[in-house]
């Protein structure tokens, strides 16, 4: 009996531990960007781990405020696949910033995720979820000796309103997500002539 | 006995309906036309320019012009942004006519308009605001029973602007706007009955019945 119920506390005390714990996962759908592609340049691509599995989980909160758990799986690789598919020929993922081609023109992206935030209402007092993504993004042609770090951010909100505050939360991820997408199109439009030789 | 009860029904509908004022407003500006066939795309502004028009707001006017006309075709707004991703993305989208030949000029931009016979964006501004609220609502609980007792009040205004842009010329022919202001109240004797001044919704069928009368 005596165990039972040490089972029963033990139970009470790991659920009041972990069940409140808000859990989110990101499905970001990102389109086909509306852009040109630009001849037939490969790009190599080295994606940081947490580009292509990123978990993330609240520390340092408001004492009113549940721990958050954000599964983001690859949400972040998917939006950066499709942006550079779109502007270029073929994408091929690398492990190491040395691996190279034998043939053909091609360039080298390295994408890591320096920055996740996000304000809830009730830390910022208003009616908004914000949240701001940041990357560092390294882009090389040996051939053009063009090699550049950019600093490529995404920012996104959504009220309240008439959204649970979990569906604020993702909504206002994903319109972040899509803000990246957006503002790495218009930074790779404006250096391409630069990265792929065509300007010196 | 009956007749009582519909008294009733007619005043509390009554109250129901008499919470809310409605203002509109068209202004034209330039000539303009509207074929059968074309089609037509609802955007908001974007919140980097502090507008904070409510995303089920966006909603129930999609659903409405969807609804309430034949005449045009209505291409729903997130799927706009995404046949143009990431050219209408709150950071990219043209905050007003002016910027419009800056799109207009991608190629890109311009095959897919015309593929999709889009003619008119329009362009929404607006939020609902509560203005201000007053009273007191206490509810309590016991083991004989629980209640509430008390009065609250608040007033409401929802304003919204569209803006309409014609593609081919690149500028704002014209606009509509709706005000609605309304005044919610809760009395509460052991029951609490919340009579609401609806006035997103009101605000929602105005502004969709003036777009639909300005292209008419």
């Amino acid at each position: 009996m005596k165990i039972i119920s040490n089972h029963i506390t033990l139970c009470i005390i790991l659920l009041s531990l972990f069940g409140c714990s808000q859990s989110l996962i990101v499905i970001t759908n990102i389109p086909s960007p509306l852009v040109e592609q630009l001849g037939d340049t490969k790009v190599l691509v080295k994606y940081d781990e947490n580009i292509i599995n990123y978990q993330f989980k609240s520390t340092n909160i408001e004492a009113n405020e549940s721990p958050w758990v954000i599964e983001f799986n690859d949400s972040h690789k998917k939006l950066f696949d499709q942006v550079l598919n779109s502007f270029f020929s073929e994408l091929i993922q690398i492990e190491t910033m040395d691996e190279s081609l034998d043939d053909s023109e091609y360039i080298k992206i390295n994408i890591k995720l320096d920055k996740f935030e996000f304000l809830t209402p009730s830390l910022a007092s208003n009616d908004n979820y914000s949240v701001w993504l940041k990357y560092t993004i390294e882009v090389k042609n040996e051939k053009t000796e063009y090699s550049k770090k950019w600093v490529i951010t995404g920012y996104g909100e959504q009220g309240t309103a008439s959204l649970n505050q979990n569906k604020a939360l993702i909504n206002a991820i994903d319109l972040a997500i899509r803000d990246t997408g957006a503002n790495l199109t218009i930074k790779i439009e404006k250096e391409m002539d630069f990265i792929i030789g065509t300007i010196n | 006995m009956k007749r009582t009860n519909t008294w009733l029904l007619l005043l509390l509908g009554f109250f129901i309906s008499s919470c809310s004022t409605t203002r509109v407003d068209e202004e034209v500006n330039l000539p303009f036309e509207l074929i059968k066939g074309q089609s037509i795309v609802i955007l908001s502004d974007s919140y980097h320019t502090g507008n904070k028009t409510e995303y089920d707001f966006m909603e129930c006017l999609n659903k409405n012009l969807k609804r309430k006309q034949n005449k045009f075709n209505l291409i729903p707004t997130n799927q706009f942004k995404d046949n143009f991703y990431p050219w209408f993305e709150p950071s990219t989208a043209p905050q007003n006519a002016e910027q419009l030949p800056k799109f207009l000029n991608k190629d890109i931009i311009r095959n897919k308009l015309d593929d999709l016979k889009i003619k008119y964006i329009i362009n929404i501004t607006g939020e609902t605001t509560t203005n201000s609220s007053s009273g007191a609502l206490s509810c309590a609980a016991g083991p004989g029973g629980g209640g509430c007792f008390g009065f609250a009040w608040w007033d409401d205004t929802s304003s919204y602007k569209a803006s309409v842009w014609d593609l081919n010329q690149a500028v704002a022919v014209g606009n509509v706007s709706t005000s609605v202001t309304g005044t919610s109240v809760i009395p509460a004797v052991i029951i609490p009955i919340p009579i609401l001044a609806r006035t997103q919704s009101n605000a929602c069928d105005g502004l969709s019945d003036q777009i639909l009368a300005f292209f008419n």
